[in-house]
């Protein structure tokens, strides 16, 4: 006799097809289909992107029928879940047979698309970068059984995933630099069929997010929405970096020692002045989505410690990513900071003495866009929708080397008042009396 | 986060249905599926998943116990 949840999950997928109006059991092992090739759709040339293409067929061994089509029954099954979940989804609101090309928006189809997502791309997988020979075929077989959504794909491996980030980031070398064939996350670039419906795609999007070495699906619409918030909310990274956001910031600390690594590059380094820094292996969850981080941060000569505050960016229901807000070293408090009208002026104060350099950046484009040392300060002239401001007191009342920073964002229009590591003593439970080493 | 299941009372699936098997590990998610969402039979899915039968039962076996004790714990806590 069938029990409760037997008949459940008869009902649910009987219901499912009936809804969906697609028979969405996975073929028989003799189904002629199954003995199609890897990759046999045609892939659209992109010409943005014809430079770092490579095709999947190419690049990978064929492996024998046989120890494919567990694997396919694995996705058929998964993707089965999947899609009912998200058939009912598509319940609330719009209209599940709208075209993907249709903008829901009349504004975002003037939008030029972001680096990276040319070529009317309708989708990224991201793999992680460990993931296998067998899960980067099972992508791409699923999306050859989705050939009625999917007009054309092209996997860009470790390599050419570099290369491309190498394009993307040609203005930001110091974040490229942080990409490497060992963490890169490698993409599958999907071009949608002019006819299929957006929720439809969304479906399969939400049946490739759960196959096994997968890291994240996202649309174009999503990776703006990333692109802005880690435009507007963090210091770090600048510009569209959502790359490199899900390589390597999936943790407060892995945030934390990219812009570390990143501020302390001797290009954006003080004439003479060379640092190196540690993180904490823990983060003090200060807030639903904002952590603090201890650091420190030493000369030849000097070691301080500090704390940075780091953000979420992304809802807690996708994969974390994190950017850093504002901190520094404890001694060194930013008192004010205030942006009107082309004109950045502020104050701060400083436990060691000595000069202060303050390099104010583009906090979009990562350019330096001015520079001052005096106490309080004022630079005229900017245009900057946001700056990223920073503090390094590079020489203390004796005359060496010292290690204090600090960093703060502020946008066009706005005045803020106690950021810095000093701002963030009290939230920080454990934080200790700063340590300063005499020479 | 995948959309919450809202049935309506034409629909006979507990809410947590949908989520509890997306949880299963996959190889008893798959024999799950197969089996009782599709009506596969059980030799059938041990030829093709090149696996014996009786472990595609103790797939089965697991993957029903573990649904069955999830919507149990999750209906207590509603």
């Amino acid at each position: 006799m069938p029990t409760e949840i037997e008949d459940q999950i008869r009902n649910y997928f009987a219901w499912v097809e009936t809804r969906t109006g697609h028979n969405l059991r996975p073929p028989l092992a003799n189904n002629p289909d199954r003995d199609a090739p890897v990759g046999a759709v045609s892939r659209l040339q992109v010409e943005s992107l014809t430079a770092v293409r490579v095709d999947t067929a190419q690049t990978r061994t064929p492996r024998p029928r046989a120890g494919r089509f567990p694997i396919l029954l694995a996705a058929a099954a998964t993707i089965a879940v999947v899609a009912g979940l998200a058939v009912i989804g598509s319940d609330r609101g719009e209209s599940p047979t709208a075209p993907a090309t249709q903008p829901t928006d009349p504004e975002q189809a003037e939008v030029a698309p972001l680096p990276g997502w040319e070529g009317n791309l309708a989708m990224k997988i991201y793999m992680n970068p460990n993931a296998t020979d067998t899960q980067l075929e099972l992508v791409d077989q699923t999306l050859a059984n989705a050939s009625d959504l999917i007009a054309a794909w092209e996997y860009l491996d470790a390599d050419a995933s570099l290369q491309e980030y190498e394009r993307i980031l040609a203005d930001e070398p110091g974040t490229f630099e942080l990409l490497n064939t060992d963490n890169v996350l490698t993409t599958f670039n999907l071009v949608a069929n002019p006819e299929a419906a957006a929720a439809s795609l969304r479906q399969l999007a939400a049946a490739l997010k759960v196959l096994p070495g997968v890291y994240d699906v996202i649309t174009p619409d999503q990776a703006r929405r990333r692109d802005d918030a880690t435009n507007t909310v963090g210091l770090f990274p600048t510009g569209d970096l959502d790359a490199v956001l899900l390589a390597g910031f999936g943790t407060p600390q892995s945030a934390v020692d990219a812009y570390l690594a990143d501020r302390t590059r001797p290009d954006v380094l003080p004439d003479g002045y060379s640092a190196t820094y540690s993180v904490s292996d823990t983060a003090e969850r200060v807030d639903d989505n904002l952590s603090l981080v201890r650091f420190s941060l030493a000369t030849e000569n000097d070691s301080g410690d500090g704390l940075l505050l780091v953000r979420q960016v992304a809802s807690v229901s996708e994969p974390e990513r994190w950017v850093v807000v504002s901190g520094g070293i404890a001694t060194f408090t930013i008192d004010q900071l205030e942006y009107r009208e082309g004109r950045l002026s502020g104050s701060f104060s400083n436990e060691m003495g000595g000069q202060t350099e303050i390099d104010v950046y583009d906090a979009t484009s990562g350019e330096r866009v001015g520079r001052a040392s005096d106490n309080p300060f004022v630079i005229d002239n900017l245009s900057s929708p946001a700056l990223s401001v920073r503090f390094w007191n590079t020489t203390a009342d004796g005359g060496y080397p010292i290690a204090v920073f600090a960093d703060a964002l502020v946008r066009d229009g706005e005045t803020v008042t106690d950021i810095g590591a000093s701002a963030l003593r009290d939230t920080y439970p454990t934080e200790t009396q700063p340590q300063v080493e005499a020479p | 986060m995948l959309p919450a299941v809202e049935p309506s009372g034409s629909i006979d699936f507990e809410p947590g249905l949908l989520p509890a098997l997306e949880a299963l590990p996959e190889s008893q998610r798959v024999c799950v599926v197969m089996v009782h969402g599709y009506g596969w039979g059980q030799t059938e899915i041990a030829e093709l998943l090149q696996i014996s039968p009786s472990t595609v039962r103790t797939h089965l076996s697991r993957g029903l116990a573990r649904l069955q004790k999830t919507l149990e714990v999750s209906g207590h806590a509603d």
